[in-house]
């Protein structure tokens, strides 16, 4: 805790001084504005340009210019608008004097709809929840690793993983069930309760990653308890043609080689047609640590997607299916043979079997598909309102595999997995998003989920089950002046059933949940550049089959797992308050939160352990226990100088189970980042060059239940990461290239939140290699 | 041209539309039978003989191998003094005819598994157990033993068990290497 608090003021000491180096004369800028008719191409007299950062308003004149003289370094909104055009609104960087053409489109010429992923997100844009976003540059510069392995440097946004081929995100210490993941607009449906189950998305899709973190139930449907990840694909092409981009990837740790290929087309003029194709390809092999291979640890994974978007008037719609399966090993010495033997593991300290690099999957290992299908329809009615109806169909295929007993023929011969589980699931769901009225706007909606899972294999983990879920929301929003306020309420009700064989046949055992979730906030723009927010939200989830249900052996993790099928829903109370500062030079966000969960399901060693042919095996069984779970997430950027930008964030949880008044198990560790970057448009042959260094600080995680786990929480660990890219220019094709060395000093340490800490160390250095080809 | 494209694409998605609502098999509503597909160990049995002919015999049964059903032990009962020439057998008694693993491990796996035996408690220093089978490398088995019994005063303790397989490591003499496969402790008894 002392390191982690030396950390932290090191790094607020080293941002003091950059903030220090960084007065030096502030230098002035010219912005040249110049508004044209975008068809005819000529100048524009009477338009108005509005700039909000100077609360400043200026008409053009017969030449259609404007000058704006002596500006600081910053980024400005240009907004601009006349009578007979559509609006138009450009955000720019100001970091020399420019010259930015304004091409405003004649309403009479084009049938411009809204674009048609924004439809029904504009809400979003003054959220009063802490939300953060990585954007499609930011995205490109990590492309084609693990969706959890992007979101991680968010504060408060962690990794829950299980060997290096498994990972999903953990939000301020919830995860899996407790977040909702909602893919281009569909909320993902699979085995997301497992820990060793990650998020089966393209990793290549993203054009916009988003976390919203508190329990955001209301619009995306129960159980967001901790949270929502949203995953934005590219928005249609909107200019007629039809134009790609290549991506290729090779790593060195882990011999990884990942491609996806993108095509994207655009069609006729009033029947606009657009679609949409993504193919990816990722293999890798053996991850190493800086002693020694994980054996078993590579994957082979094969993802296909295409979309369709017809826009006709007033109507939109949109077909889409996208296709992801994996097959992915898991790391050789995590499966032991009985407790004793997990015990020699952890006292040895490194893994059992180490075997020479491959490229081949053995197993242990698991078989992943998740097929989306999905109809999106939107019309927007001449009051203004737009309404959207959407039937998704997902279905999701897991299979794991264990590895047999050396004598057990059969199942080396024909692969029997240990458990077998296809998970249907069928949505319909319909919005509606009223016109705004008097500084009002909002949306209500309806949603019907049925969900259908089939078990088979040799130890079912979970039973076969029925969920029927119905929903029905609405979200009000009001903005006046410098105040904001939201407002939203959510009734579910769920009926699962879970069918399994007893002696009298066929035995079908139903429970019956209904609630609430509602949420309050609001927010205050003190000037222009601080913004203060405050939430308090109630949301709720129902026990998940494997909480309920569960009963059998967990090879990874030798204990034997037994549900409780006396279980409640649990419940959450959110509060946070939030403030956000953005002038020229600073980006500040600072929020705590309080987050009390009643009922918090979780899992305890019984007494007595389950003794098998096998040894003796702990035995947990789910129990429930009312929780607190406090902390506070700071992000503070600067820009130093014309082209250094200096960040840090810092994370800090502290999670206790108030019923027995002990400190809440499996917990992330507070951390902090800093990262020093430098980007300029042009230098030598090169087009927007940036480098960066981040280096990332894990504390020890010293609350924890003692006698509870296997081994301590490990000690604290230093990362470095850096990386270089810029665009080269071919003549006219653009080739965007970045080289990027994680754990670069290979640093060997190991993470509280990996469940393979046990017996393995984490990854060394890698060495990742990413080229983008536009056409 | 154009008419092409048009045409194709609504073709596609089309197809599509009706292949992904074609109704599938999978009906959670009709569970699979219960059964277990693969080869267990439900059972290890000792059989230890005497000079004279006398066999006793010690059985560990889990009927549902890897659940949490408790055990059903039948402990061993030795003579001090005596000395005997032991078998040890691995049953897959959840299927029939029941299976014998320890015939497969005899005739195929030999190389890759390995039996332990540890004394404990009062009996700890009276009893000694040797392997009496090696594998192809001349090392170690452990289906076939020769315990001996010390002369002395009734004593009591545990006769543990531990079968080890060896996938990709070498086998060592040593318990802690290797994945455990059956660990069986049998309440031990030693009467004049």
């Amino acid at each position: 805790m002392l390191l982690f608090r030396l950390t932290v003021l090191a790094g607020v000491v080293c941002l003091a001084f950059a903030a220090w180096a960084g007065v030096v004369p502030p230098k002035k800028f010219r912005l040249l504005i110049a508004v044209t008719d975008s068809v005819s191409k000529k100048p524009l007299e009477a338009a108005s340009v509005y700039i909000p950062e100077l609360h400043k308003t200026m008409v053009t004149g017969e030449t259609g210019l404007l000058v704006f003289d002596s500006l600081p370094k910053g980024l400005y909104t240009i907004q601009s608008s006349l009578i007979g055009y559509h609006q138009f609104q450009v955000t720019i960087w100001l970091d020399e004097s420019k010259m930015v053409s304004i091409p405003l489109c004649p309403e009479s010429k084009h049938l411009h709809e809204v674009e048609v992923t924004t439809h029904l997100d504009e809400l979003h844009d003054f959220t009063v929840q802490s939300r953060v976003v990585l954007n499609q540059k930011m995205i490109e510069r990590n492309a084609g690793i693990n969706l959890a392995e992007q979101l991680k440097q968010f504060a408060g946004v962690q990794l829950l993983s299980s060997g290096p081929t498994i990972s999903k995100p953990v939000v301020r210490g919830l995860h899996s069930n407790r977040l909702v993941t909602i893919n281009n607009g569909i909320r993902q449906e699979g085995q997301q309760w497992g820990a060793d189950h990650g998020t089966e998305i393209d990793p290549f899709t993203p054009a916009k990653l988003e976390v919203i973190k508190g329990a955001a139930s209301v619009e995306y449907g129960v159980e967001a308890i901790g949270g929502v990840v949203r995953i934005t694909p590219r928005a249609f092409k909107d200019t007629k043609g039809i134009s790609g981009e290549a991506q290729l990837m090779g790593a060195t740790n882990n011999g990884l080689g990942a491609t996806s290929l993108l095509l994207e087309g655009s069609h006729f003029k009033q029947h606009k047609l657009s679609w949409r194709t993504r193919g990816t390809l990722r293999k890798a092999g053996d991850s190493r640590t800086p002693d020694y291979v994980l054996s078993n640890t590579g994957f082979k994974e094969m993802d296909g997607s295409y979309a369709l978007h017809y826009a006709y008037k007033k109507w939109h719609v949109e077909w889409m299916q996208s296709y992801f399966s994996t097959e992915l090993g898991i790391l050789r010495a995590s499966h032991v043979g009985n407790t004793t033997d997990l015990m020699v593991a952890i006292a040895n300290g490194k893994p059992a079997y180490v075997g020479a690099f491959t490229y081949a999957i053995d197993r242990p290992k698991q078989e992943v598909s998740h097929l989306i299908s999905a109809l999106k329809v939107f019309y927007t009615m001449p009051s203004g309102g737009k309404v959207q109806v959407q039937l998704s169909r997902q279905v999701n295929d897991r299979k794991e595999f264990d590895r047999p007993a050396r004598w057990a023929t059969s199942q080396w011969n024909n692969a029997v997995p240990q458990y077998a589980l296809t998970l249907v699931t069928d949505v319909a769901e319909a919005r509606y998003e009223q016109p705004k009225w008097k500084n009002i706007k909002g949306q209500f909606g309806i949603s019907w989920m049925n969900q259908g899972n089939v078990t088979s294999g040799v130890q079912p983990i979970i039973p076969n089950f029925r969920a029927y879920t119905s929903g029905v929301y609405v979200v009000e929003k009001w903005q006046r002046g410098r105040w904001m306020a939201e407002v939203g309420l959510r009734y579910d009700w769920r009926k699962q059933t879970r069918f399994e064989w007893t002696s009298n046949g066929v035995q079908a055992e139903g429970k019956t949940f209904g609630n609430t979730t509602f949420s309050v906030g609001g927010g205050y723009l003190l000037n222009e550049h601080l913004k203060v927010q405050g939430n308090f939200s109630s949301a709720w989830r129902a026990p998940n089959m494997n909480e309920l249900y569960s009963y059998g052996l967990h090879g990874g993790t030798a204990t034997f797992e037994t549900g409780n099928p006396l279980l409640e829903a649990e419940r959450s109370y959110n509060a946070e308050v939030g403030v956000v500062w953005h002038d020229n030079v600073w980006h500040v966000e600072a929020s705590v939160y309080r987050n009390r969960i009643n009922h918090f399901i979780y899992k305890v060693p019984l007494p007595q352990p389950t003794i098998t042919i096998r040894g003796a095996f702990p035995n947990f069984v789910f129990v429930q226990d009312d929780v607190l779970l406090q902390g506070a997430e700071a992000t503070v950027n600067r820009t130093l100088g014309k082209y250094f930008v200096a960040g840090a964030n810092v994370s800090y949880l502290h999670a206790q189970n108030t019923t027995d008044n002990v400190p809440l198990i499996f917990m992330p560790a507070n951390r902090a980042r800093f990262t020093l970057g430098y980007e300029r448009d042009k230098w030598w042959k090169l087009y927007n060059v940036y480098t960066s260094v981040q280096y990332q600080f894990t504390a020890h995680q010293h609350r924890f239940p003692t006698g509870v786990d296997y081994v301590n929480p490990p000690p604290a660990y230093h990362l470095v990461d850096a990386s270089f890219g810029a665009e080269t220019r071919l003549g006219k094709q653009i080739l965007r290239w970045s080289v990027t060395v994680n754990n670069l000093f290979n640093v060997a340490y190991r993470d509280y939140l990996s469940r393979f800490r046990y017996y393995a160390l984490e990854p060394g250095s890698n060495v990742v290699v990413r080229l983008i080809i536009p056409f | 041209m154009n008419t092409i494209i048009r045409n194709s694409l609504f073709l596609l998605a089309a197809s599509a539309i009706f292949s992904a609502c074609k109704d599938d098999d999978t009906k959670p509503e009709t569970p699979a039978k219960p059964g277990n597909p693969v080869e267990v160990i439900t059972t290890v049995k000792l059989e230890l003989e005497d000079p004279s002919g006398k066999v006793t015999t010690a059985t560990w049964k889990d009927a549902d191998g890897d659940g949490p059903g408790a055990p059903v032990i039948s402990g061993l009962t030795l003579s001090t003094g005596q000395h005997y020439d032991g078998v040890v057998y691995l049953l897959d008694e959840s299927k029939t005819p029941t299976d014998s693993i320890s015939n497969q491990i005899e005739e195929k796996e030999k190389e890759a598994h390995q039996f332990f035996y540890t004394i404990s408690g009062g009996a700890a220093s009276r009893v000694t157990v040797e392997k009496e089978d090696k594998d192809a490398n001349n090392l170690p088995v452990g289906l076939k033993i020769h315990v001996d019994v010390s002369p002395g005063m009734a004593a009591t303790g545990t006769f543990k068990l531990v079968l080890k397989h060896y996938d990709g490591i070498n086998k060592s003499a040593d318990v802690t290497v290797g994945e455990t496969d059956v660990e069986a402790e049998f309440p031990l008894t030693l009467t004049p």
